[in-house]
């Protein structure tokens, strides 16, 4: 797959550092799953940080710890298609070994007809991370952000003031970004959204605001 | 937590496959490429862990749940286009990073203890030598570098914490973090050359 939007070099070279929020680095690797291009350059990038740290000489590893690691593997169950409650969600497969359990989660959104979204679990992390669905042509109301917003389409696409966004594309939005995206016409579209900070819309919404 | 006895795996690895290659059959599912990779890197990740971690870090613990994600997430790394080790010292970084601010949300440490980290384990011979080797060489580091790298490197702040704590701005902290790991680096290398730290 080859997406246009791709995450910075910078917010590569964060995530092969560590130092990458959990929701923010989730994003980041469901697009390493959908992008080539980005597969290749990131091993580049993170071989290109010198950490001194790796050249320790290495330790005694106890003998208990690898037959306990494969039976933890043999346990995992085979990935299969997100489910929430009942439905099974149409995202690539490609991403599903990323994704948290949604089963037992509950669909959000009174914003507007054909938008809701699930608020993710997502431990240690100082984002909120969202898994929103809109349906073919659903307008999003106009808004803001207060801090950092990073997206990542994951099937359909989103067309706003600044442009498309299609299946795998990366976006950074931050406080200047105005904006009023709007579902592709011919395809439902689903994305994850990691929202640092909050959201800041105008008119009667602004009451949804916490 | 895994068990305390000590036994040591065998040195030789009879997989004759490159690291890349490994982590291409791993991404296939093939656990006998994960053992064989497990074998030739969980005493680095272990020693790496307890440097990063730093005193009472369960690192065995994280060793294991290192390469549970790698065997996870192996697809995710691209073969022949770079080191299948910086990847997975990634992950590494990744899961001390998330235990950290695991153990400071449940206020097991509620604050980043700077003065004792990061301490040596107590049985490790070689974690000892090399934990104060580094924090010789982390005490040489000029202050300004010195504070974001405890912070934002190794005490599990996210970069944007680590400024705002330091109330630097984000590019300098950034900035201050890899040249003072560039010194770090340096500092070490003299180290093991036989002169100071």
């Amino acid at each position: 797959m080859n997406p246009a939007h791709h995450p910075s070099a910078e917010r590569l070279g964060d995530y092969a550092l560590g130092r990458l929020d959990p929701s923010f680095r989730l994003l980041l690797e469901v697009h390493l799953a959908l992008c080539d291009a980005c597969r290749v350059r990131f091993p580049e990038l993170a071989a290109a940080f010198e950490d001194p740290l790796q050249e320790i000489p290495p330790q005694t590893v106890p003998g208990s710890l690898l037959p306990s690691l494969l039976a933890k593997i043999r346990a995992l169950p085979v990935p299969s298609a997100p489910r929430c409650r009942n439905e099974a969600l149409p995202l690539p497969a490609l991403v599903w070994p990323l994704l948290p359990n949604l089963a037992s989660l509950n669909w959000q959104g009174a914003l507007s007809p054909g938008f809701r979204f699930l608020r993710l679990p997502s431990p240690q992390s100082e984002a909120e991370l969202l898994l929103l669905h809109l349906r073919k042509d659903c307008r999003f109301p106009r808004h803001g952000h207060i801090g950092t917003e990073q997206s990542l389409i994951l099937c359909g696409g989103l067309r706003d003031e600044y442009g498309t966004l299609e299946t795998g594309d990366y976006e950074e939005s931050t406080s200047e970004k105005i904006h009023r995206p709007r579902a592709l016409p011919d395809e439902d579209c689903w994305l994850l959204s990691s929202v640092l900070g909050g959201v800041r819309f105008s008119g009667w919404r602004r009451w949804f605001q916490p | 937590m895994a068990e305390p006895s000590q036994t040591s795996l065998p040195v030789e690895c009879l997989d004759v496959r490159t690291n890349d290659q490994l982590l291409q059959a791993i991404a296939g599912m093939e656990e006998a490429a994960l053992e064989a990779l497990f074998r030739r890197f969980s005493g680095r990740v272990l020693a790496y862990v307890r440097t990063l971690g730093g005193w009472n870090f369960p690192a065995e613990d994280a060793v294991q749940e290192i390469f549970l994600t790698l065997w996870q997430k192996a697809f995710l790394f691209s073969p022949g286009s770079g080191s299948a080790e910086a990847w997975i010292f990634t992950l590494t970084r990744h899961k001390v990073f998330d235990i950290h601010r695991a153990r400071r949300s449940t206020k097991e440490k509620t604050d980043l203890d700077l003065e004792r980290w990061p301490g040596p384990d107590p049985g490790q011979d070689s974690a000892i030598v090399d934990s104060m080797s580094l924090q010789k060489a982390l005490s040489m580091l000029p202050t300004d570098q010195q504070m974001p790298i405890r912070l934002a490197y190794m005490g599990g702040l996210t970069y944007e914490e680590a400024a705002h704590r330091l109330g630097l701005p984000l590019g300098t902290l950034k900035s201050r973090v890899r040249t003072g790991l560039g010194a770090l680096r340096r500092l070490l290398a003299y180290s093991k050359m036989g002169g100071p730290p």
